[in-house]
C-alpha cells in the first residue's frame, strides 16, 4: 500500500482502484487468482468503465508493482491452449496464426484468442503475507 | 464515447476498443511489443499524456526546476507501468531512463528548462547523444524535453529546429511530429559511437503562465 500511495498519490481515482483490487486479491486463495478477467477487475474496483480501470491494470501489470501477469488463451470450442505473449504478438503482427493442435491456419484467430490476468509470482506474496 | 468494460476480451475486441480507449491501446502495444518502434510508440503516447497534465497546471510549476518538473513526468510514467528512473548513472546522470518491463528496450531522455539560450539546449542534446545514449539497436531513440516558460512556445521549438538543422550533424534529417504539431519534432543523425541512425524526439512543454485578468 505504501508503494501505491507513493506512486499514485497524485492520481486519487487510480490509487483507490488499485487499493481496492489489491485488497480483494489479498483476501483470496492463490488458486482462485489464475484467471482474472477485465470484468472481474472492474468489479473489484467498483467500475464498469474501461477508461477507469485501464490505468489501474497498467500499474498493477507494470514494473513498480507487478502483481498481475497478462495471459492469453486460444479457445476453439472445447479446445483451450495457453499462448505466450510472443506467440500472440507474432500473430497480431503478421495476421497469421496456426491452430496449435491441427496446425491449420485459423482465419478468424482474433476472435478466438482471449486475454486475461493471473496473479504474478510477486503477487503471490500478497496472499502469503496474510 | 465511454467504453463499457467487457468480461472477456478477444484480440478482435481489443483492436476495436483501442480506437476509443488510449490507455488500452498503449497497454496492448506495450504488452505485445516485439520491436523498439512498438515500445516507443506507446511511450510517446504516454509521455504526451503526462506532458498535457503538466501543461494543464503551469501556475503550480512556476518555480520548479528541471529535476522537479521531470519528477512529475517520472511519476506519471511509473503509474502507467514503465520501469523509469531519474538520474540513473548511464555515462553520466541521465534525467529520465525508461525501460520495458520484459524486453531490453531502453529510452533515454534529457530535460532542459529553456532560458532563451539555445546553446543550453544544444548542451542537452549533446549530453543525450554523446554521453548517455550508445545508439545501439535496443536503444535507438531518445528524447529532449524542453520546458518552455516563454510565450509562443512553438517559436522556441521552431528556432531550435533551425539551429539544429545547421549544426553539421552527420546524415542529419528532421520531420514533423503529428502528435504535437508545432511543439514537437523528430531529428535523426548518425550516432558517433554506434555509427547507427539515432532518433531524438524534441518535446516542447508549454509552461508559460502570465494571466492578464488581474492586472
Amino acid at each position: 500500500m505504501r508503494q501505491i500511495n507513493h506512486d499514485l498519490g497524485r492520481d486519487p481515482s487510480v490509487r483507490a482502484a488499485c487499493i481496492a483490487i489489491v485488497d480483494y486479491l489479498a483476501g483470496q486463495p492463490v488458486q482462485n487468482l489464475q484467471h482474472i478477467t477485465f470484468g472481474a477487475l472492474g468489479r473489484m474496483a467498483g467500475t464498469t468503465s474501461l477508461a477507469e480501470i485501464m490505468p489501474a491494470i497498467r500499474y498493477l501489470t507494470g514494473a513498480a508493482l507487478p502483481l498481475l501477469d497478462p495471459q492469453f488463451e486460444f479457445i476453439d470450442g472445447e479446445f483451450i491452449e495457453p499462448l505466450s505473449t510472443t506467440e500472440v504478438a507474432e500473430a497480431r503482427g503478421s495476421g497469421i496464426f496456426y491452430h496449435p493442435e491441427s496446425g491449420e491456419q485459423v482465419a478468424d484467430f482474433a476472435t478466438k484468442i482471449f486475454m486475461h490476468f493471473s496473479l504474478s509470482e510477486e503477487g503471490k506474496g500478497l496472499t502469503t503475507c496474510r | 464515447m465511454p467504453v463499457k468494460l467487457p468480461e472477456e476480451m478477444s484480440l478482435a475486441e481489443l483492436a476495436e476498443m483501442e480506437q476509443w480507449a488510449p490507455d488500452l491501446a498503449a497497454f496492448a502495444k506495450l504488452t505485445l511489443a516485439t520491436t523498439f518502434d512498438q515500445f516507443v510508440d506507446a511511450l510517446n503516447q504516454d509521455i504526451d499524456q503526462g506532458v498535457r497534465l503538466m501543461e494543464d497546471d503551469p501556475g503550480v510549476r512556476i518555480n520548479d526546476g528541471e529535476d522537479r518538473l521531470t519528477a512529475d513526468l517520472l511519476t506519471f510514467l511509473t503509474g502507467r507501468g514503465y520501469d523509469v528512473t531519474h538520474d540513473e548513472k548511464i555515462g553520466g546522470h541521465c534525467d529520465l531512463v525508461v525501460k520495458h518491463r520484459r524486453q531490453s528496450f531502453r529510452w533515454l531522455g534529457e530535460a532542459k528548462v529553456h532560458k532563451n539560450d539555445y546553446g543550453y539546449l544544444r548542451q542537452g542534446f549533446d549530453q543525450l547523444c554523446t554521453r548517455y545514449a550508445r545508439g545501439t539497436p535496443d536503444s535507438p531513440q531518445g528524447g529532449l524535453i524542453i520546458y518552455i516558460r516563454q510565450p509562443k512556445a512553438s517559436s522556441v521549438v521552431s528556432t531550435w529546429r533551425s539551429k539544429l538543422t545547421g549544426a553539421g550533424l552527420e546524415e542529419f534529417a528532421h520531420r514533423d511530429c503529428s502528435r504535437r504539431p508545432g511543439l514537437s519534432f523528430f531529428s535523426c543523425h548518425t550516432h558517433k559511437t554506434s555509427g547507427l541512425p539515432y532518433t531524438v524526439r524534441h518535446i516542447g512543454v508549454v509552461l508559460h503562465f502570465n494571466p492578464e485578468d488581474r492586472r
